[in-house]
Order: structure tokens, then sequence, then C-alpha cells
């Protein structure tokens, strides 16, 4: 509305050229007088909408603005006869804070009455769904590109029968029942799933290309054979590819039907997706020695969304390959020792020389440590005692976090290498003594070790984010990858002179007692990554044997990485020289290191990126990986490594609080809560079965339900983890894995096949479990096997 | 790893002689662990090569700058999110002192996310000379179940901060034979 202005001309209105304009509305006017909206775009509450925002700028048949702020509510379908119509979005606004109320359906004819949504006062209730038609014929009843959780429903009682199913469906294909027709566009390329699940009848559920006559896609009788008598396909379609979707009944049956379209596959593919290629064409993820020094592996990096891949990985000179007990590939030396290994025997210092051991008699003392065997100098030495410290920062709130902590607190760097050098005129360094702080979190951080009697300020004390293995060697370690320059790369690259994070203290300024305190501004996110490292492989190696895979993670300052964070098996050689091949890691993990997000502080992402460290150590990864969001269902493998990993996180820190940084926003999420509210966390359906897509936190969650059991349950959930069950390389389930190429809008897989490659998902760990003797019943609470996952606990199938 | 070593690593770990240790210092102290007796572990094998990522965000936010000078500033706040993220949102932006709102709205409640794309919301601000403090846009929404929080600055032209580098300048760690490269001096 517009009109000349008068003295009364009131807000939002404003004089424009005279005129008392409506500046949250006009297009022309838009926030300001003179303010123009580009093309494409509307005025919304004084803003200018871009398409895509609550308006897209068309045309409203059904706009109901009682307010200041109408909202699409998204397509309306009107039904005049036969047809119904899609008559445009609706704008519905009950006051302040309006409410996208959905899909609204109006039949007024003979087919399909949708009484849709009714603003029944300050809050808009869907009123569900009415049938009161008759006969649609084989036209269709168009649904947009709508999905579940709107549910479309109806019987199909007292309608025509205007479709035959094929042949192959069933084996009443010429028996006459009525059906319904709904008309439906794919809204990306991917994997949809469309079933029946409950509704009241035996349903045959079939999808056409185009309209009802044209060609069959697939087509769907019962979900299980005579036992559930539901219906369920999945399709793979392209973006805006048209299709007809048909319910009718089996034989002549007809009732009260209900249509679900969801993303992915609900139903682990259909049979044609089964045994696709293996694109490492046989060769496993425990890789194979392709020759004396080669190792050979599948590499499934779809955390950079790459497709499988065979790799190959060349041992060091003096190490040759060799498979493992547990049936991986890897470097062992091929003489008595590897070539830059070395060793204090007495006062002499060994050093391994093409394969052998060369012995050294040390000046002085010869000393064993994380970094490295060495002789000591021989300069008059004391000794100092001191305690290491980092600051580091938190949640800036235990409950409802929204950013870090504003203020830093100060936390004891256990386990960390402390080791006291010297440089010399000619810039060489001597090395004096090299120890491990001690464990705790008051008493943690402190070191005794050697150091020259008389300092000068040459002389330093040097700490490492590296922990030993107690034979000489390094456990893991936090890297820096030595980029020139902040910015992001894919993971497994590095800089020119990637390094251990060290912290160089000068001696001479230490009182003997002190403190050593490695600051913000020093890079102490790197001290926090070690030290929950540090946490969460003691944890680990508390309750099971054995010590896993040589981990290295890496963290620069700005450097972030395409997979965020992330963790591969993939084995690296670092820290060599001219005259050392260095020493092997078997796994990597990547850390965010950019200052605006500060990702290093959340103890979330780092256990949870050792939780996968720890199913690649001691149980099976699935292999299934790759970018994922809140609220996607994925398939079962990979919601099992991520749930695993989420669960790990929370079991670990004894938190079910999940927070976490990235591109500025700062988001957490209460796995014990079972429920984001917004969005809907969507459960897990019985009917569907075990291979169904799943959430994964919904994994999470059901790990967490376990262990909230007993007091035991951490631990026998982690050995159910380790159990041979889980070791492959064939599981019990049978399920194979899924690659895909990348992830849509909701998280979907796109571009998705399924491998011949065993995996291991949910279901056998859970055999795991319940086979090592844990109750049932936890495992049932958790599953909620009769509604939710349909986990079959009084029927394990154990190794 | 050297037969030796390899040989010492499997008595250690048939020892278990683990320490359990304590977590790292948290702002709120978490409990012990209890020590348990676990079942055997299974060999350490089968470890596949997947690059495993961590959840993404579900939101980001940003500004998109369409016109900047001396006086005037012309910019959307843009907010992307995954279209699963129906939590009720606010925008709220953040005028510094010496500017002026001069069109767009604040605080905003955002609708429910499109499929099509991102939200955005024009706004023009004027003064005398840019600001010394930075224009805020921040979007937050929380349940009892989750919470986001989004942020972005306008900078009016300055650069965006620089936070402390620690750079890796001291001498080149070489431990018998063995590089591990510069550590970082405590003087940064």
């Amino acid at each position: 509305m517009s009109g000349v202005c008068t003295a009364g001309c009131p807000a939002p209105r404003q004089n424009c050229a005279g005129v008392c304009t409506a500046i949250d509305s006009d297009s022309a006017n838009c926030g300001a007088c003179g303010r123009g909206c580009a093309a494409g775009q509307t005025c919304q509450s004084g803003s200018c909408m871009s398409v895509g925002g609550p308006d897209a700028g068309t045309v409203d048949a059904g706009r109901v603005d009682s307010g200041s702020a109408p909202i699409d509510t998204g397509p309306v379908f009107v039904d005049s006869g036969s047809a119904p119509i899609d008559t445009g979005p609706v704008f519905v606004d009950s006051g302040s804070a309006p409410i996208d109320t959905g899909p609204v359906l109006v039949d007024s004819g003979s087919a399909l009455t949708d009484i849709g949504r009714v603003d029944s006062g300050s809050a808009l209730t869907d009123t569900g769904r009415v049938d009161s038609g008759v006969a649609s014929g084989c036209s269709a009843i168009p649904l947009g590109s709508a999905l579940s959780p709107t549910v479309f429903g109806g019987s199909t009682a007292g309608r025509l029968s205007s479709h035959t199913p094929p042949a192959t469906c069933t084996d009443m294909p010429a028996a006459v029942s009525p059906d319904v027709v709904y008309a439906w566009t794919a809204p990306s390329s991917g994997t949809f799933t469309f079933d029946t699940i409950g509704s009241g009848f035996d349903t045959v559920l079939t999808v056409r290309s185009g309209s009802c006559t044209g060609t069959a896609l697939g087509c769907s009788d019962d979900i299980v054979n005579a036992t559930t008598t539901t219906s369920r396909l999945t399709l793979a379609l392209s973006a805006g590819q048209a299709i007809a979707i048909i319910i009718e009944g089996y034989g002549t049956n007809s009732g009260s039907y209900l249509l679900n379209i969801t993303r992915g596959a609900v139903d682990g593919g259909t049979p044609a997706d089964a045994g696709a290629p293996d694109p490492c064409a046989g060769v496993t993820t425990d890789g194979r020695c392709a020759s004396s020094t080669i190792i050979e592996y599948c590499s499934v990096d779809t955390g950079g969304e790459l497709p499988p891949s065979l790799q190959r990985f060349t041992c060091s000179p003096g190490e040759r390959c060799a498979i493992d007990s547990g049936g991986a590939a890897t470097c062992v030396a091929s003489g008595t020792c590897i070539p830059g290994d070395s060793r204090c025997v007495g006062t002499s210092l060994q050093n391994c020389v093409s394969g052998t051991w060369s012995t050294t008699a040390c000046p002085a003392q010869c000393v064993d440590s994380t970094v490295a065997s060495f002789c000591a100098p021989a300069v008059p030495t004391t000794t100092t005692s001191g305690q290491l410290l980092y600051q580091a920062r938190g949640p800036n709130s235990p409950s409802r976090p929204t950013d870090w902590s504003a203020t830093t607190f100060t936390a004891t760097a256990q386990a960390f290498t402390i080791v006291s050098v010297r440089q010399n005129a000619d810039g060489t360094l001597s090395y004096f003594d090299a120890v491990t702080t001690t464990s705790g979190n008051s008493t943690g951080g402190r070191f005794t070790l050697r150091v020259p009697t008389t300092t000068t300020a040459s002389d330093f004390l040097v700490a490492f984010a590296m922990a030993s293995d107690g034979l000489g060697g390094i456990r893991y370690v936090v890297a820096n990858p030595g980029f020139a320059a902040p910015g992001t790369q894919p993971p497994d690259t590095r800089g020119a002179n990637p390094n251990a994070w060290a912290w160089l203290f000068q001696l001479n300024t230490f009182v003997n007692g002190g403190t050593l305190t490695i600051t913000e501004s020093m890079g102490s996110g790197a001290a926090r990554i070690f030290d929950y490292l540090r946490f969460t492989y003691d944890y680990v190696t508390t309750y099971l044997p054995g010590s896993g895979r040589r981990l290295v993670a890496w963290m620069q300052l700005g450097t972030s990485w395409t997979c965020g964070a992330c963790f591969s098996a993939r084995p690296v050689s670092l820290f060599g020289s001219a005259t050392s091949s260095g020493q092997l890691f078997e796994s990597q993990a990547w850390f965010n290191g950019s200052t605006a997000d500060q990702e290093y502080w959340s103890d979330s992402v780092t256990a949870h990126e050792f939780g996968h460290w720890v199913m690649s150590s001691y149980g099976t990864s699935p292999g299934e990986a790759g970018r994922h969001t809140i609220g996607g269902r994925v398939y079962p493998g990979m919601a099992w490594s991520e749930g695993w990993a989420t669960y790990f996180s929370s079991d670990a820190r004894r938190n079910p609080v999940y927070s976490d940084k990235q591109g500025g926003t700062f988001f957490w999420i209460d796995i014990a809560a079972r429920s984001y509210r917004y969005p809907a966390w969507v459960r897990p359906v019985a009917s569907a079965g075990l291979e169904q897509t799943i959430d994964e936190n919904e994994v999470a969650a059901m790990l967490w339900s376990v262990r909230a059991s007993s007091v035991s349950a951490p631990s026998q959930l982690l050995s159910a983890l380790a159990s041979p069950q889980m070791q492959g390389p064939s599981f019990n389930r049978g399920y194979r894995a899924w690659s895909w190429t990348s992830i849509d809008a909701f998280g979907t897989p796109v571009g998705a096949m399924r491998t011949s490659r065993p995996a291991p998902y949910l279901a056998d760990f859970l055999d795991a479990l319940v086979c090592s003797g844990f109750g049932t019943a936890a495992v049932n609470a958790a599953t909620q096997p009769s509604v939710y996952y349909p986990y079959p606990s009084a029927s394990p199938l154990c190794f | 790893m050297h037969p030796v070593r390899r040989t010492l690593f499997a008595l250690a770990a048939v020892v278990g002689c683990v320490e359990p240790r304590l977590a790292p210092n948290t702002v709120a102290s978490e409990p012990a662990e209890q020590r348990i007796v676990v079942a055997p572990a299974a060999p350490n094998a089968a470890a596949p090569t997947t690059t495993q990522s961590g959840i993404g965000a579900p939101m980001h936010v940003s500004w998109v700058v369409d016109r900047f000078d001396d006086h005037h500033a012309s910019l959307r706040a843009r907010v992307e999110r995954v279209p699963t993220l129906s939590l009720p949102l606010v925008l709220t932006v953040t005028v510094p002192a010496g500017a002026t709102l001069a069109a767009g709205n604040t605080p905003v409640t955002l609708p429910p996310p499109s499929p099509q794309g991102p939200t955005e919301y024009a706004y023009e601000l004027t003064y005398a000379a840019p600001p010394q403090q930075d224009l805020l846009v921040a979007v937050d929404g929380a349940s009892e179940q989750m919470g986001v929080h989004g942020r972005a600055w306008f900078r009016f032209g300055r650069p965006e901060p620089v936070a402390p580098n620690a750079l890796p300048t001291g001498p080149n760690m070489i431990i018998n034979g063995r590089n591990f490269g510069a550590a970082v001096p405590a003087t940064q």
C-alpha cells in the first residue's frame, strides 16, 4: 500500500519522496528510501532477500499475511476435481514468530482431502490428512519433491484400478486392486527410498518413469516375503527426474496406506548395487607385500572425497615388507636392526649401520631416550628439577557453551619428553639428558634431569610433545607439518620443514624447582592435543593389552585440512636424516590449526579422532568414511565408525556433550538426549532391518546408553571392540561396505556403490558384546528393538 | 621397529605394565577412573586406511560486501545451514560506535532453512569515518539437546587480526642422526 504521507505516516512506513512507503516490504525502498532490491530479491522485514531465502520471489497463490513477517510454508495442493493442483507457496503468520507449517494438501473433490494444518492460536497444529476420495484413475497427485518426515497417506479402498504391477514384482499381477498414484520429482541426484511402512494392508509399490504408464524403475511387494507385507524400494535418481509412485494392494487388497520418501538407502541398496567392482581389485585395507620392500594397500580416503584407490608405501632402507601377526602388511628390519636405530649398552652407544650394530664408546654417559640414544658430553653436570605446564582453554560453559572460554587455565604437561641441550659455538648441539615428565593432574609434569653445572645462554631445556614407547622409540607425537604459509591443505601432505612440536626454554634463567609454561602464543594448542592423546591412550591401554598403531598427530597454527579433523591408518616415516631412516608411524591424525576456530581446544574432537585410532588399532574399521553432517543418515559402516568415535570421545571424557568450532561456528550436541529437537533426530525403524541407513549419533547414543548400565560397561565395550569377532576378515552379519563420492546438502551419500568388501557394523559389535556375556536387558534398553533398531539380542551370532 | 624392540614391546604387553594416568586438567575436574579387569585383547590387526573426518558444522555465517567506502557500507549477512537444521535461530547485528544502521533489521528471527540456498539479510551503514571497531553478525540457537553459535565480523577494510603464530625458529634438533626439526623458543 502507498499513499500520500501525512504527519502521521507510522512506522515501519517512511516518507519516501512524499510517499508513505512500507519500507519493510517495498522492494524499491527496502529498509530505507531509495534502496532497491536486486533482481531475484524481494523485501522481507526491511531486508532484500535473495532466491533461496524465505521468499524466493514466486507467485503466492495463497499468501496470508497478518503480520510483518510472512513466511513461506511450502507448497499447497488444492484438488478441484480428480487432479489436485499445486497452488504455490502459502504464507502463514501466527503472530510475532512465524512457523513453517510444512506442506498442506487440500482436496475438495473426489480424491484426497487433506485438511492440512490449522492455526489453533499461538501454535500451529498439523491435523493430519484424510482421504475421502473414491477414485484417482491414473492421474497423479503431485508431491513436488517432498521428503519425509512429511508422510503422505490415505486409503485405496473404493478407488479404481488403473495400474498393473510388473509381473516380476508380485505373484498376482493380474489381480485387480485399487491404486493411488503420486507424481514426485527427485530434488537432487542420489539414492532415495520409498516405502509403505505403516500401511494397514498388504501393499505393492511400483515406481515408474514419468507417469503410471512409464517404464518401471522398480517395484516391491513385501519388505520381507510374507512376513513384512508392506513394501519398500530404493532407487538412484537424477536431480529433476520425474517419477510416478503407485501404491496398490497385493491381490485384491485395499486399505489405508502411508507413503514415506527418504534420502538414502534404508535397506542397504538394491541388488543392482551389490558386488560393484572393487576399485582396489581385491587388495584389502590391511595391505599386502607387493615386493620385498613395497606395501600395497587399499586406501578409502573418502574423507577427502576421493574414491577408494590402491596405494603403495616403500619401506625404508634396511627394512623389508612382512605380514604381522594380525595379517597386516608392515615394515620390519631386514637385518639385525634398522639403520638409524640406536641404543645404549653400558656407557657405549650402538648405532645401526647397514643392518648391524656399530659400537662407539661414549666419553661420559650414554643416554637412552624417546628421541634417540646418545652420548652425553664429558662436561660436569648437576641435576635440576621443575614442572612443565601449559595454557589451555575449554568450552565457556559446561552445559550450553557458545565458544571457547575467554580465559585460559593452566594444566600439567604429563608424559612430555624433556631434553637438556647445549648449542655449541659451531652451531652443533650436545645433549646431556632426556626424561619423561611425571603423571598426575596436580603433581604431573615434573622432571629431574642432568644439566651442565655451569650454564650459559646457550644451554636449554627442550620439551617435546612426544611420548616414549619405553623401548627407545616414539609411541605418539604431535608434529608440525611445516607449511610455509597459512592455508588449507589435504591430509597426508607436508611442507618443506616438518618438525616435532617442541619448546625451547633457556636454562640459565630457570630456577631449580621452578616451572616452565608453554603459553598460548607458543602454540600450547599442540600441547593440549598431546595431553589428550596421552590421556585417551592411557585410558585404552589400561583395559586393552597391546599398544596399537604408532601415531603422529599433525597440527600447525594457521593450517586447516580439507577433511576438517581426521584420522587415517596411512603409514609415514618421519624424523629421518642422511644417516637415519627415521621412524615408521602406522597411523596419522590431522587437527585443525585455524587460529580463528582454535579447534585444538576441542577435547571432544581430539578424543573422537583417537576413537578412530582405537577402532583401527584394536578392531576393524569398516572402511566407509567421508564428510558427514548433523542429522544425516549414512550407511551402516560409517554410522558404526563415526558413532563409535563419538561414543568413545564421550566415554573417555565422561561427558555426553560433544562440542566443536568450525568456520566461526561453535556447536554442541548432547548425545545422551538422543534428540536434536531441531532438527529431528531420525530414529531407526524396526521394520527396516539391521542394515538400514542411520544417524551416526543414534549409534553413539545407543552405546552411551549401554555404557550407563553398569560400572564395568565401559571396559566391556572396549573389549567387545577388540574381540575376535571384530577382527575380520569376514564378519558374521555379512555386511559389505559402500563407497560414495560425496554427500548432498542433507548429508546423504551420493554416487554410492556397494563393494564386495566385508565390513563390520553395529550389529556385529552388539553380537560381540552379547556373546561376551553382556546383559541383553541393557542392550535392549539401548536399541529398543521392537520399535527402533531391531537387534535380536536373544539370538546373537557368536564367533 | 627392530626385533629387540618388538620383543620387549610384546613382553610389556603381556605383563600389562601400563600405569593408569589421570585426565588432563579441565575447568571442571573429572572423576577418577575405576580399574576393571577386562577380557583378553584381540590381535593388533585389520586396520583399514580410511580417512575419517569429524562431523561438520551445521551452519556458517559470513558477511558479503556489496559496496564499501569511507562513509558507507552495503553488505549482506549470509547464513548457510544444512537443510535439516531447523533449530530456531536469531540473527543479531552489532553496529560499532560511530556507525549508523541506515537499513536492515536486527534482531531477526530466521525462517526455516531453504534447500535452495543460503539466507541473506541486507544492511546499510553510514559513518563519518570507518569505525575503529568491527561490525558483528551473530546467529544463535539452542535447545536442551544442541546449540549453534556463529559469528562473523566486517572489519571496514582492516586486515583480519593475525593470531600469534608459534614459529619454530630455534636450532634444528638433530639427535644422533634423527632430525626432529626446530623448536619454538619460549621467548615468543
